[in-house]
């Protein structure tokens, strides 16, 4: 034992003494970072599915009339009707669908693939694998794609999922941090694991099938790609503390980032080397950025929208969702003249155009569907709709 | 889920010596607190189970030394639910060479601290400082001695140029 060896010890068991009390408080203080944390992780997984307190602030665009780019900010008090339905204002892009399979089951819409096709997945029953399926919404015809098998000891069920060049692919995550990303033909076989890297709580924030690979990133930072089939996982130049916003862009900070810091506030094209950085002002927060819009709010804590660059802001009718990062379109309940809430509505932030999707508030809750992707799925009596966004002009 | 009592309970029996702990591997006490409160949001999320196969506080002190040498920064990422007053804290260590000690040791590299932290208030061997924080035996002795050989220097340094503060890093 040596001098240096004791007095170390001696030195970090006095320095021990000195730390301070952990205060009465700090149970409740892990409780709600931990409430926190799941809140985010789990609107992250389930994208669709948020359920806004209706009563909340919320600005929204005059109902009904298509108008451009308003040049003064449309007012909360100047809400007092619904806008036209969207079965009426965009047609084309309306599908109602029963809610559930033909074959009785219900189920998760995940994207669409083609015009007429949707990915979707049904649960695990009891000892029972879940399975993906692409649904033919023309035929009603029902082909699975594969079992998605649950893993013993996975704490994190799969999710994340993303389909292209003839593949589809989602995560799980196994306790102890094991994430695993998998894939399977989407013209029907077995999902084999294709990449496993060790994750945080909160798995994977990002997963795309692109050219001949699988990109992906977890929610901790980290950008990485795996071949289409499986093989050596790849750290992407440049992308740790990344995440993936839309290949071949990444950007930081992630979705589930703090609310002071831009979420995609930072991109680069992984590509080309080209970056991008949001505009941001004093006092805004919950501020997050897609590859073209951003949302935020104030320092009067009003919700504006605008582009990258901070150009074109106006403010924003919508709610902000963890969930996704904002583009051309939006949701956000409106109110009536009491103040009461009306129903849902979706907005073209570009045109100007809104239209009500037809959800009702049921108590003090209202179902607020969250743009993923090209498309907004809602449930609607015994029927789901499906706002496939492409198909607007 | 709700929160089991258990888990309550466990914080409020060991939430100090976790502190204390936190304390000696981050060096001040802010930093200190996020540790703890970080660890303990994770062993949150896996309580049942890290209390069924695991022991929890040896879960949490897993995870706040891997936190640690993960260079993290969770100051960034979110604000404290409870942040403890500033103090000199220093001050009231017994003698020179201790005093010197602990303002060496906000120069060593993350993981550097981590294994001297393991090794001499921990008590653990290298190779359970190695099982801690995921590296192998080797790392951990060279890191080790590395650690021993810069403490040494920075304090015969330090005896002819004494500082005053014991917080920078």
């Amino acid at each position: 034992m040596n001098q240096l060896e004791d007095a170390l010890r001696r030195t970090l068991t006095g320095a021990a003494g000195q730390a301070p009390h952990a205060p009465a408080t700090l149970t409740g203080a892990v409780e709600a970072r931990y409430r926190r944390r799941r809140n985010r992780t789990r609107a992250a997984l389930a994208a669709a599915a948020v359920v806004a307190l209706v009563g909340g602030a919320a600005f929204a665009l005059k109902g009904g009339a298509p108008r451009a780019m308003p040049a003064t900010p449309p007012t909360a008090d100047a809400t007092a009707a619904l806008p036209d339905p969207v079965e009426k204002v965009w047609p084309q892009a309306v599908r109602d669908i029963p809610a559930r399979l033909p074959n009785g089951r219900a189920f998760h819409p995940i994207r669409l693939l083609d015009d007429h096709t949707l990915l979707v997945t049904v649960d695990a029953g009891f000892e029972k694998a879940g399975v993906v399926y692409a649904y033919d919404l023309e035929s009603r015809d029902l082909r699975k794609i594969a079992d998605v098998p649950t893993p013993k000891g996975t704490v994190a069920f799969a999710s994340g999922f993303a389909a292209g060049e003839g593949r589809v692919a989602w995560w799980t995550v196994k306790e102890g941090g094991q994430g695993m990303i998998w894939s399977a033909p989407l013209s029907g076989g077995k999902a084999t694991i294709v990449a496993r890297r060790k994750v945080d709580d909160g798995g994977f924030d990002g997963l795309a099938v692109t050219d001949d690979k699988i990109v992906f990133s977890a929610q901790d930072g980290g950008v990485f790609t795996v071949p289409l089939g499986g093989g050596t996982v790849e750290a992407v130049e440049g992308g740790a503390d990344m995440h993936l916003l839309s290949w071949p862009w990444i950007g930081t900070v992630g979705l589930g980032g703090p609310s002071d810091e831009p979420r995609f506030g930072t991109i680069r094209n992984v590509e080309t080397g080209e970056t991008d950085t949001a505009l941001t002002r004093a006092g805004e927060q919950n501020i997050s950025c897609g590859l073209v819009f951003c949302m935020g709010e104030n320092g009067a804590g009003e919700y504006f929208h605008r582009m990258r660059d901070g150009s074109r802001e106006q403010p924003a009718p919508c709610l902000l969702s963890a969930a996704s990062t904002p583009g051309r379109f939006c949701t956000g309940p409106v109110k009536g003249a009491d103040g009461r809430p009306l129903g849902m509505v979706l907005y073209d932030l570009t045109t100007g155009r809104s239209a009500d999707l037809g959800i009702r508030p049921k108590g003090k809750e209202m179902f607020l569907p969250v743009p993923v992707g090209t498309q907004v799925t809602l449930p609607l009596d015994k029927q789901l709709r499906l706002v496939d966004l492409t198909k607007i002009p | 889920m709700d929160q089991d009592p258990r888990f309550a309970e466990f914080v409020a029996e060991r939430g100090d010596a976790l502190l204390r702990y936190g304390y000696v591997l981050a060096g001040n006490p802010h930093d200190a607190a996020d540790l703890v409160q970080e660890a303990l949001v994770k062993l949150r999320a896996s309580w049942a189970r890290v209390r069924l196969k695991d022991n929890p506080e040896s879960y949490a002190r897993t995870t706040m030394a891997r936190l640690h040498i993960r260079a993290w920064r969770l100051r960034r990422r979110e604000h404290l639910a409870w942040d403890p007053p500033e103090r000199e804290h220093h001050d009231t260590l017994p003698d020179g060479e201790e005093q010197r000690l602990w303002h060496a040791m906000a120069g060593l590299p993350r993981r550097q601290r981590a294994v001297v932290v393991l090794r001499y208030y921990e008590q653990l061997t290298d190779e359970e400082i190695a099982r801690v924080l995921g590296v192998s035996r080797g790392t951990v002795r060279s890191q080790a001695a590395r650690a021993l050989a810069k403490l040494r220097d920075s304090v015969s340094a330090e005896s002819a140029v004494p500082t005053t503060r014991g917080e920078a890093r």
